[in-house]
């Protein structure tokens, strides 16, 4: 019978990050592998998958510095939790992003502040889909957060100072998790020439726009969305054209 | 052409000296100019370990622009991964080529990442040491093969644990017949996985091509202790041990087609690593790479 190459990669890059798993893998049948592959695993001593033991460490460290205020929330427990979790098996078996799913997988607990800190982290990584038609500029991330939350995430930023992942380390507090205001913030995520990020703020049509695009689009589509949006007959057009010359959108064949 | 027809046309390289981005720069570390000012048959060429995320460092640049001889050690790739050589990858890599203009690519066929190709995804493990990894792998070295236009030696990664039913050599053996490529053997990696398992030095040598073999590695190694777990750290130090020596010698003696050997010091100074040299020279004295006959 035939082995799954890559359900043994992924689990043994699992086995190297969490020491559950290596239970786990030694006490029984483990869904996604089968047992001519779990053999194969179970053969190695079970000492070698922890001869790094600032492996998952390091892997902890790379979050917090990406997402420094979603981690002052949860506390670097929170953050190390993240390895142990169903989410980080999903990034080794479907190609995941740490700092993206890891985002997603912790805002239920972290807040909106996650959210940003997200659209943050792919800004920065400018990616989009594939495929022809019109498309939020890679590295431009529009955003919709509650009220408040980028004021949160600026005053605790500050707060962290030059080295977050040492203010952390030491010790420093869990913060609470800012309370939602009642309204909202439409925010642009930008990367800039350099490669710094910067947050600035947009109309909640144009944000939504560019949310509607941030896969591709037809262009009939997305002046039907502008419409929707608002626009009336013959301004959607002007819309899409007018944010297409300013480089927000652009065209992919 | 086959394979054994194409080696005839790799140049040799020699004695060279690895380094990767930012290397140059740490306080102590071993500037490969001065090494070649020394005996430039110790600083043959540079082997450069390249991930495209930080590009060419400038003593990389320096080197190149001198015109003296390169290889391109890539850092960054799953080979059996055929998402990993997508269209952005690959034109970086085509800059990074035309910038060194190496002989040949090589390095570690195994994981470089986990999941995509992303921030704080680095890292690296040996391949699945099963028949079922063999054909995806020899895949990706024959799409990058095709696509720069260069050979792609697969090289026998480190690790302290290693998956799978087959010995590294017959792994990387079949990988090399079934991608119609040469190899690159790094010989302290060698010794580890063959210390790892309880294996002499020199088993599965039988059945390994030697003559697909293009390059070597020789590196210092350590022995370190994890909960009674023994295993040989690689921590390309002037300490060689006696395995990997055993390893060098029998490549010496019958790897008619070897054309390079890396001696894998880079963070070490000029002074400590002149002996090391010095020792390789005299062990692999009669190999091609020298000049001798197997």
């Amino acid at each position: 019978m035939s082995r799954n190459v890559a359900a043994l990669r992924n689990a043994m890059a699992r086995l190297l990050h969490d020491p559950a798993f290596v239970e786990t893998v030694h006490a029984g049948p483990v869904a996604g592998l089968s047992e001519a592959e779990r053999a194969l695993l179970c053969a190695v001593d079970r000492r070698a998958w922890s001869t790094d033991r600032y492996r998952r460490s390091r892997a902890v460290q790379a979050l917090i510095e990406e997402l420094p205020v979603t981690a002052a929330v949860v506390g670097v427990e929170g953050v190390d939790a993240f390895f142990s979790s169903e989410a980080f098996g999903r990034v080794l078996s479907q190609r995941g992003s740490l700092a993206l799913d890891f985002a997603r997988w912790v805002e239920p607990r972290a807040g909106a502040v996650a959210r940003l800190e997200r659209a943050v982290a792919a800004a920065r990584r400018g990616e989009r889909a594939p495929g022809p038609g019109l498309v939020t500029r890679p590295g431009v991330e529009p955003l919709l957060l509650p009220e408040g939350v980028l004021a949160f995430y600026a005053a605790q930023r500050q707060a962290l100072g030059a080295d977050p992942v040492a203010a952390l380390a030491a010790g420093r507090p869990r913060v609470e998790r800012p309370v939602p205001g009642a309204g909202e913030d439409s925010l642009l995520v930008e990367r800039g020439a350099e490669g710094q990020v910067q947050v600035g703020g947009g109309s909640p049509a144009l944000v939504r726009l560019l949310a509607f695009t941030t896969v591709p689009r037809s262009r009939d589509a997305t002046l039907a969305h502008a419409r929707r949006l608002g626009c009336a007959p013959g301004e959607d057009a002007e819309v899409v054209d007018g944010l297409l010359g300013e480089g927000l959108l652009v065209v992919r064949v | 052409m086959d394979f054994l027809d194409r080696v005839h046309t790799l140049p040799t390289l020699g004695l060279g000296v690895s380094t990767e981005y930012g290397a140059g720069d740490q306080p102590g570390a071993l500037d490969p100019q001065s090494l070649r000012a020394v005996d430039p048959g110790f600083g043959a060429f540079l082997e450069v370990g390249v991930e495209l995320a930080k590009g060419l460092d400038r003593h990389a640049r320096a080197w190149a622009s001198r015109g003296q001889p390169t290889t391109y050690h890539f850092l960054d790739v799953n080979l059996d991964e055929p998402e990993d050589l997508d269209a952005d990858w690959l034109a970086q890599v085509a800059e990074a080529v035309a910038v060194l203009r190496p002989a040949w690519l090589c390095g570690d066929a195994g994981m470089w990442h986990i999941g995509r190709r992303d921030r704080g995804h680095m890292l690296l493990l040996p391949p699945i040491l099963i028949e079922e990894q063999v054909a995806p792998m020899a895949a990706g070295i024959a799409a990058l093969r095709a696509a720069t236009g260069l050979e792609v030696l697969p090289e026998n990664p480190p690790g302290t644990a290693f998956v799978g039913d087959l010995h590294i050599l017959d792994f990387f053996g079949r990988l090399a017949e079934a991608a119609d490529t040469g190899l690159l053997l790094d010989c302290a990696h060698l010794a580890l996985y063959q210390q790892l398992h309880g294996h002499d030095a020199l088993t599965g040598m039988d059945g390994f091509p030697l003559d697909r073999l293009v390059e070597i590695h020789v590196a210092g190694g350590s022995v370190s202790d994890h909960q009674g777990f023994r295993w040989v750290e690689d921590d390309h130090g002037t300490v060689v041990l006696d395995d990997t020596w055993r390893i060098v010698e029998h490549v010496a003696a019958h790897a008619p087609n070897l054309k390079a050997v890396v001696v894998e010091c880079e963070r070490n100074p000029l002074e400590a690593v002149l002996p090391l040299f010095a020792e390789v020279r005299r062990r692999m004295a009669g190999s091609p790479v020298l000049g001798g006959t197997p």
